[in-house]
């Protein structure tokens, strides 16, 4: 039987050619490296207009506004709400500032021991209340735009539903609503996993063990692989400033209040109280019927942390007739930092609400 | 014995007698004068220590000479054999005890040994974790939940829980360990295939990059079939509750540690976020009531 050949001598030729070829990356590395980064996050300017605790409101003017009605985002307890500005040209904020609607940004800080006992109610009807309440005083108004964004969609959606008079129009995005799907690897985990145990013990749900937790859900991409790609592109400036903004945003997590943690877990993941309309905060019941304004909802197709099926219930539950889905092929983080994306998004956002300015 | 005999026998008394006074002489010519305290002579090198020498030689002429009066030597000597019997007796009891002890962990050690087959690892992947569970818990654990006693019991009792649940937790932790090592292990057997197929068909790449490719392709579909398995999810939950259950462990016995430090520990600190939070949500009702009371 005839032996298989194997070309000792061309892979040792290119184990050579790399080797020169690694060596020169290496040195152009260390100059990348070494050079004048610019790796900042959220470098649109904001004034910050409310303090209330921990929280802090960031306004964001545009240089003309064309928008009778102000858009307050409210971003997720998890990671930062920096991401939607992540850096000229992939920033959700410039976008809606360029097409001359006033943003509004929550800045939920970092919660420390002290914030262990907030809830979710805390945070819906005491915060995000008061927080909508200043801009309508602030401009006169009696409604205002509100967009959401992973659990800060499911927090724009219970204040909705409590609050209808308040929001001229509703904008929900990779929001989970229905937590009865076991297609993503956290819904399985959530119900199965005493997470809210090991929050009880650290005070409140540590970022550190969440990083941790997510780093798991594909350790081969996101713990060997994403590095390797680092290492061969390290010497390439615009790749390496790229890459240390995403790993600025992404590890820059504050942990979560346990009482809002333990009751997420417990009401919306184990029980999934919020799209059975069965939720309650402080007694007062969360009915999706209540949500009659206009309302559009964003979900990426191939988004792990929530899947399709978590997202696209939300629609058929709610009591408006002017509602709609738009699935993006793209994952959890993408539909927000992807260059692809830019032109799927936010401006289809902008325009949806320029048709329901009033 | 005749009367001679008698005379001239060794009288055990008399003798005793004459060594009692012996003693007593020397006890005697060794007591510190009296007038010694008013002199500045020292005899040891301070007042203090000679008075002290002085107490401890009157005592022991004390002891000398009521030791060697008759009747108490005889009752001396005859308990002297109970003395020794005794101490026969513990000796004794103590030996044996040693060779239970060594009967018993020789034994032991024939049970860990029938638990595990030797030189066999077939079946030791996930095994031999469940295999280290038992021996521990039949083993090892009892003797860290033995009660505790005396004024410290307590603190005693915390540090061998928190023992206890870190072991319990090092057996968890090793197996989820051992659980992320499986994709890799898999990988490599069935990359090693396919270097061999395409090796057999000409057909293998001199590109490092492609063989990477392959690989973490290979790794990252093993992983997510371990991810969504129900004995991954298992492992986890288990390591998750042992953690849980030696931090809050390992925390008692901290929290008793800082009881001598002058630092105020988490629970008296939630305690007083608790009334904090309470108080503030109190406030802002209060002042929510009164903002729409003045609207009116």
């Amino acid at each position: 039987m005839k032996k298989p050949k194997m070309d000792v001598d061309l892979i040792l030729k290119a184990v050579a050619e790399n080797t020169e070829l690694t060596k020169v990356r290496v040195q152009k590395a260390s100059e990348v490296l070494t050079d004048n980064l610019d790796v900042d996050l959220a470098k649109t300017p904001y004034e910050t207009v409310y303090k209330e605790d921990r929280v802090r409101l960031k306004y964001y003017r545009p240089e003309r506004i064309k928008y009778n009605y102000p858009l307050l985002v409210i971003y997720a307890l998890i990671n930062r709400e920096t991401m939607l500005d992540l850096q000229p040209g992939r920033s959700v904020v410039q976008t809606f500032l360029e097409k001359g609607l006033e943003v509004y940004m929550i800045d939920w800080g970092y919660p420390t021991r002290k914030d262990r006992y907030i809830t979710i109610n805390d945070h819906v009807n005491g915060y995000i209340d008061n927080i909508v309440d200043f801009i309508r005083d602030k401009h006169n108004l009696p409604k205002i735009n509100l967009m959401g964004i992973c659990m800060g969609g499911a927090f724009s959606v219970m204040y909705s539903a409590l609050h209808p008079e308040k929001i001229n129009a509703l904008v929900t995005t990779v929001t989970p609503t229905n937590f009865d799907t076991d297609k993503g690897l956290l819904h399985i985990w959530m119900k199965q996993l005493d997470m809210v145990k090991m929050a009880e013990c650290y005070g409140n749900m540590p970022a550190d063990l969440m990083n941790f937790g997510f780093l798991l859900l594909n350790p081969a991409r996101l713990m060997l692989d994403k590095y390797v790609s680092f290492f061969e592109n390290m010497d390439k400036k615009a790749f390496v400033e790229n890459f240390v903004r995403m790993e600025k945003w992404i590890f820059d997590s504050p942990d979560i209040p346990f009482e809002t943690f333990r009751q997420f877990i417990t009401d919306c993941y184990q029980k999934n109280l919020l799209i059975k309309s069965k939720l309650t905060l402080d007694g007062k019941p969360v009915i999706l019927k209540n949500i009659t304004m206009p309302l559009i909802n964003f979900f990426g197709k191939f988004d792990h942390l929530v899947p399709p099926e978590a997202a696209n219930q939300l629609t058929k539950h709610v009591g408006s007739s002017d509602t709609e889905d738009v699935c993006l092929a793209t994952g959890h983080i993408g539909i927000y930092v992807s260059s692809k994306f830019q032109k799927a998004f936010a401006p289809r956002i902008a325009s949806w609400l320029q048709e329901r300015d009033g | 014995m005749t009367q001679t005999e008698q005379e001239q026998a060794f009288n055990m008394n008399e003798w005793m007698q004459s060594a009692m006074n012996l003693w007593k002489k020397m006890t005697t010519s060794q007591q510190v004068d009296k007038d010694f305290f008013q002199s500045d002579a020292s005899f040891t090198g301070s007042k203090k220590t000679d008075q002290f020498f002085s107490s401890a030689m009157n005592m022991m002429q004390l002891i000398m000479s009521s030791f060697f009066e008759p009747d108490n030597i005889d009752a001396t000597l005859k308990k002297t054999d109970d003395i020794v019997s005794a101490s026969i007796e513990i000796l004794k009891q103590v030996t044996e005890s040693v060779m239970d002890l060594q009967t018993q962990c020789i034994e032991r050690c024939i049970r860990i040994g029938k638990e595990t087959k030797a030189y066999s690892f077939d079946d030791m992947d996930r095994e031999i974790f469940t295999t280290w569970k038992n021996i521990y818990e039949k083993e090892f654990q009892h003797f860290l939940q033995i009660p505790t006693i005396g004024l410290f019991r307590y603190y005693q009792e915390r540090v061998n829980i928190a023992v206890d649940k870190y072991n319990l937790f090092s057996e968890a932790l090793s197996e989820f360990m051992f659980m992320l090592y499986i994709p890799f292990e898999k990988t490599a057997q069935i990359y090693q295939k396919e270097i061999e197929k395409k090796l057999a068909e000409g057909e293998l790449s001199n590109n490092f990059k492609d063989h990477y490719n392959q690989w973490i392709r290979i790794l990252e579909g093993h992983f997510m079939s371990l991810l969504k398995s129900k004995e991954y999810t298992e492992v986890l939950s288990h390591t998750i509750q042992t953690y849980v259950a030696f931090k809050k462990a390992k925390e008692d016995v901290l929290i008793d540690i800082l009881q001598q430090v002058p630092v105020p520990t988490n629970k008296e600190m939630d305690e007083l976020y608790k009334e904090i939070y309470d108080l503030k949500q109190q406030v802002k009702h209060l002042a929510k009531t009164v903002r729409s009371l003045s609207s009116k």
